[in-house]
């Protein structure tokens, strides 16, 4: 069943003339993206910051209005509905950010029961302390405030913080990327525990390859807000189709230090998305462009995933 | 438990320790003003007008009806203690709500009422607290309306900005993505964070509150004769600045060691309520 359909979601941001706040230009942060997220599935969406995978995450949520295109929750249009908002949850990456440092760990976990009225006193505190032992936190921990916690410890509160309104649908925005490196697999080990626990959905973002392999089952990758490729998530580790993806890959770094790093593929910065490249959108950096990039590539369908490329306009069945 | 804790925080700071103290007196010469004054505050002792200070048993001497200036001082704290709560309780209520709701919803909204503020905070403070006294007329309250009044637009300018950077916090969007209406952001996240902004505001015009009062009395505008205040004794002293320079100088002293009070527990307040200064 597919908890969550994606329809050519656009979103513009319009930058504004700095005298007279008339929309001089537009961004384009997301370009007509589709995917879908079966229920109990774990989805992960990976870029470079600025590939709009963050926007993606804030759409979902109901953060921002989409400029065109549809988010179907469980067949239906989503809305921003007090149900909405309690089955999607969203975690995110800065825990030091995302806490409130005058509030103490308990008014910021049962936060969600007050504001859906749910439970009396008794019943918000029994579920709290409940929570808490689910994501692996000492029940002391509720007269704490985030000042006196670990990074790890804070990520742990606003997961609890999540869970508390039993959402279907968790959007994860690099809930890892802020965390040291000892900590992350703790808190992913965590994060794939509740997902079964609490037959959860994930939509999971991150710019960590390592992270998407060990995690999710489907895997899209974006670039300046267009899906470059989407499909399983092992076919597309193992063996990358598009030149961006292959970058990305071969820059992730080898825990072997006799195996050099053959970064040759990913060099220089992602454009600005106020002025994307004409044609593919990858064509400034790609080390295998040709005469035909200057035409933006549709998605295409190679085997069992979709690739935005030209290199596989034969072969593949066209898509558009 | 947690007040203790604060207080001992507080205290720990020897300016925010003076000014506390310091207040203390004005507040127990205030509610004790019966039981400290040694004669009645409207009571003229014709055989000793000008007394000077210890001169017929009359500590800090007489004014000109020989009327006691240390009773007259005693029950002046009650005036300026209260023009000070008043004032500033009116001035830091209304213009918190006014810049929470500029701060918070922002564009037009936001426009309009700072435009409106701007245009008050363009007349020099003494004018429009004058202009205001013209309207209601003379007396305490509307001297402490007027004053309360004239806080608003710099209060609410502070309190918006302060509104403002706690607007775009991630725990916000957090609390707004969980279903948390605006009225709920605004009462559970931004006031918890601002509120040692607008206590320490408050305490720093705490004191332009009593000179404020002052200085309408000295006008003439403020509380009304015989009822003594720090003010009005400092304006009936003017006249015999050469000949009894008591009867101006302890009002003065009165009016400069409260405000200082209250200075340093804004000073003090800031520092505490600091959480980068917290252990």
């Amino acid at each position: 069943m597919k908890l969550l359909e994606i329809r050519n979601l656009t979103k513009r941001f319009p930058i504004e003339d700095s005298i007279f706040g008339k929309p001089v230009k537009f961004l384009k942060a997301v370009d007509d993206v589709s995917f879908e997220v079966d229920k109990g599935g774990v989805f992960s969406l990976v870029g470079e910051s600025g590939s709009g995978k963050s926007t993606i995450a804030r759409l979902i949520c109901g953060a921002y209005h989409a400029t065109s295109g549809e988010i179907l929750y469980k067949g239906n249009p989503i809305g921003r509905t007090k149900t909405d908002y309690r089955n999607i949850q969203m975690i995110f990456q800065d825990p030091d950010a995302s806490l409130n440092p005058r509030k103490n760990v308990f008014s910021i976990i049962e936060e969600g029961l007050r504001i859906h009225r749910l439970g009396s006193m008794r019943e918000r505190r029994e579920k709290v302390l409940t929570i808490l032992d689910s994501v692996g936190l000492d029940r002391s921990t509720i007269k704490k405030f985030p000042h006196e916690l670990s990074g790890g410890q804070k990520q742990r509160v606003s997961v609890a913080r999540s869970l508390i309104l039993q959402p279907e649908l968790l959007v994860l925005d690099e809930p890892t990327s802020a965390l040291d490196v000892s900590v992350q697999a703790q808190m992913l080990n965590l994060l794939g525990d509740l997902q079964k626990e609490f037959s959860l959905t994930y939509v999971f973002i991150t710019h960590d390859l390592k992270i998407v392999s060990q995690i999710s089952d489907h895997v899209a990758v974006l670039y300046l807000g267009n899906i470059m490729e989407i499909g399983p998530v092992d076919q597309i580790i193992d063996s990358p189709l598009h030149p961006y993806t292959q970058g990305l890959l071969e820059s992730v770094p080898q825990p072997d230090p006799s195996k050099k790093a053959t970064n040759e593929i990913l060099r220089g910065e992602i454009p600005s998305p106020v002025n994307p490249p004409k044609g593919c959108p990858f064509i400034t950096r790609c080390p295998k462009a040709f005469e035909a990039c200057t035409i933006k590539p549709e998605l295409k369908l190679v085997g069992d995933r979709r690739v935005r490329c030209h290199l596989y306009d034969t072969g593949g069945n066209s898509d558009a | 438990m947690r007040a203790a804790q604060f207080f001992r925080r507080l205290l720990r700071s020897k300016q925010a320790a003076v000014g506390l103290f310091v207040i203390l007196v004005i507040l127990v010469l205030a509610l004790f003003s019966p039981l400290i004054a040694t004669h009645e505050v409207e009571d003229m002792d014709f055989m000793h007008i000008f007394a000077l200070p210890g001169e017929g048993g009359h500590l800090f001497g007489t004014d000109d009806y020989g009327r006691d200036l240390f009773s007259r001082l005693v029950y002046g704290s009650r005036v300026s203690l209260m023009v000070g709560i008043v004032a500033v309780g009116i001035g830091s209520l209304l213009g918190t709500i006014i810049g929470v709701i500029a701060g918070f919803f922002g564009g037009l909204v936001d426009s309009i009422i700072m435009r409106i503020m701007d245009a008050l905070l363009s007349f020099p403070y003494v004018l429009l607290a004058i202009a205001m006294m013209a309207v209601l007329g003379p007396g305490l309250f509307n001297a402490m309306l007027a004053i309360g009044i004239v806080m608003i637009p710099s209060f609410s300018r502070v309190v918006r900005s302060a509104v403002m950077t706690y607007r775009n916090e991630e725990f916000v969007t957090a609390a707004r993505l969980m279903g948390g209406s605006g009225l709920w952001v605004i009462m559970f996240h931004i006031l918890p964070n601002i509120i040692p902004t607008i206590i320490i505001y408050a305490s720093l015009n705490f004191a332009g509150a009593i000179i404020s009062e002052a200085t309408l009395s000295f006008l003439g505008l403020g509380i009304q004769p015989p009822t003594p205040s720090w003010g009005s004794m400092l304006s009936e002293a003017k006249n015999y600045l050469q000949t009894a320079p008591n009867m101006a100088i302890f009002p003065g002293i009165a009016i400069l060691v409260s405000c200082l009070g209250f200075n340093l527990l804004g000073d003090g307040l800031r520092d505490v309520l600091d959480p980068r200064l917290r252990s």
